[in-house]
């Protein structure tokens, strides 16, 4: 054992790896024989870990310092580039919301509204006489229809020992005028009969058109649905545009309702 | 422009032990766990302010742990490192007499995973006895023995750091630090026990 060295300052000298491997045997012997000297080497050491973790403290709150700047100033950009997008997403939800609103309440609207009298409104507009179609040759049932005096289309209709189909077709339409809706039906669909009785189709299609708007006026669905869809379904037809989609939805919806 | 080193669990346990690049393996720390952790904290009970103390005390203690070979790896770093926040942050709580029925809940829930040594970390009392020991020191004495013990520097850079003549005054400057300390603890045997427990996580 070198005797320059206090014992204390062997022990730090042990603690710190600086002694020899002579030294070290000789001390370790001292120590298993001295309690008292085992203590201080155990505070020594306990010192020295101490002052270990003040370094790492001192180390650690160091670095603590610069990355809170990073990890704030991140945080900022993050929010910067978010920001735009976020702005777009809520203004495109406020807009998709908004629409959907409208679209529900246009909905709701629609459907406590809707109404077989008023779908019959939209799409009834009086038969022009001037749209010839088929014979040509004026009849005094027609006549009275183009002044507009149904009431006198029926007189002069109750008349006639053989009347033709296009005096069907007229007292028809000048019953559905007078909201005769039973003497509209049986008119109308006499047209549709003796067309199909003798292979013409004279007013064909107004007869179909007019008729499904009578059962229409009548709530009788089961009838004016099919009709409404034929007309629907061929694009030829006369009254095509007149019946379309949605307006087949609506006529469906009223039929639900009822 | 710094380069961002990610490591994995075992580069950064061997950085760590070996104490070389240690800044780079702590901001790599620091960008992988706080936020979480902080979430951690903030959801219970606490500010973001104890969420920067707490995990600047769980990132000592997990070095130190590492280095005393106490971290088994039976978990990965970062849920090891929420059981240190956890368990530091409920220790806190109870100091504070603030730790609910609900905390407590949750802290019998927690996993097993490394707890023995997660469950070991002081509470702050301990930490900051360890801490007034070392402030008893004067400036100059800090500067030596963290240059020596700390920074691992050799007599000759500390003559040139702390101002000294030789490098035997530094040396000698060095003895009575210790001695200084050495004594503090074998006059309280009590204080010399709580900083051994405390710094060995016993």
């Amino acid at each position: 054992m070198n005797d320059n060295y206090t014992p204390t300052e062997q022990l730090i000298r042990f603690m710190d790896g600086d002694m020899s491997g002579d030294e070290v045997a000789t001390l370790e012997k001292e120590l298993a024989g001295d309690p008292a000297r085992q203590i201080e080497l155990d505070n020594l050491r306990n010192t020295r870990m101490a002052v270990s973790r003040l370094g790492l403290q001192m180390q650690v709150a160091s670095i603590h310092a610069e990355m809170m700047n990073e990890l704030k100033a991140t945080e900022k950009d993050n929010v910067r580039q978010l920001s735009p997008v976020r702005k777009i997403t809520q203004f495109t939800l406020r807009i998709a919301v908004g629409l959907f609103i409208l679209v529900v309440a246009g909905g709701l609207y629609q459907y406590f509204t809707l109404s077989p009298d008023k779908l019959f409104n939209d799409k009834y507009a009086a038969f022009n006489v001037g749209t010839s179609r088929g014979n040509t040759q004026q009849s005094q049932v027609e006549i009275e229809y183009a002044k507009k005096r149904y009431e006198q289309v029926i007189i002069t209709f109750e008349g006639i020992q053989n009347p033709t189909v296009k005096d069907h077709f007229y007292v028809g339409l000048a019953f559905l005028s007078t909201n005769n809706l039973d003497k509209a039906v049986i008119n109308l669909s006499t047209v549709l009969t003796k067309n199909a009785s003798f292979n013409t189709s004279e007013f064909q299609d107004d007869a179909e058109y007019y008729l499904a708007l009578s059962y229409l006026k009548q709530q009788d669905f089961d009838k004016a649905v099919p009709l409404f869809e034929k007309i629907n379904a061929d694009k030829l037809h006369l009254y095509h545009d007149k019946v379309g989609n949605w307006f087949l939805k609506e006529v469906k919806i009223a039929r639900w309702k009822k | 422009m710094e380069v961002v080193k990610n490591y994995t669990d075992s580069e950064l346990l061997e950085a760590l032990r070996s104490g070389r690049g240690m800044n780079p393996v702590l901001k790599f720390l620091y960008r992988q766990n706080f936020e979480v952790l902080k979430v951690y904290v903030i959801q219970n009970s606490g500010s973001e302010q104890d969420a920067e103390d707490i995990f600047q005390e769980v990132l000592v203690s997990f070095i130190e742990l590492v280095r005393q070979e106490k971290f088994r790896g039976d978990s990965s770093v970062k849920t090891f490192l929420y059981a240190l926040t956890r368990n530091t942050w409920l220790n806190e709580l109870k100091r504070k007499g603030r730790a609910d029925v609900r905390e407590m809940k949750f802290e019998k829930a927690k996993d097993t995973i490394d707890e023995d040594a997660a469950q070991k970390i002081a509470g702050r009392e301990s930490r900051k006895q360890v801490m007034d020991v070392v402030e008893k020191l004067g400036e100059q004495c800090k500067k030596i023995l963290l240059a020596y013990y700390y920074e691992d520097r050799s007599m000759k850079e500390i003559v040139d750091i702390a101002g000294y003549d030789s490098e035997q005054v530094v040396r000698n400057k060095k003895y009575k630090c210790l001695k200084q300390l050495e004594q503090m603890l074998t006059a309280d045997p009590n204080m010399a026990k709580t900083l051994k427990k405390a710094l060995n996580y016993e």
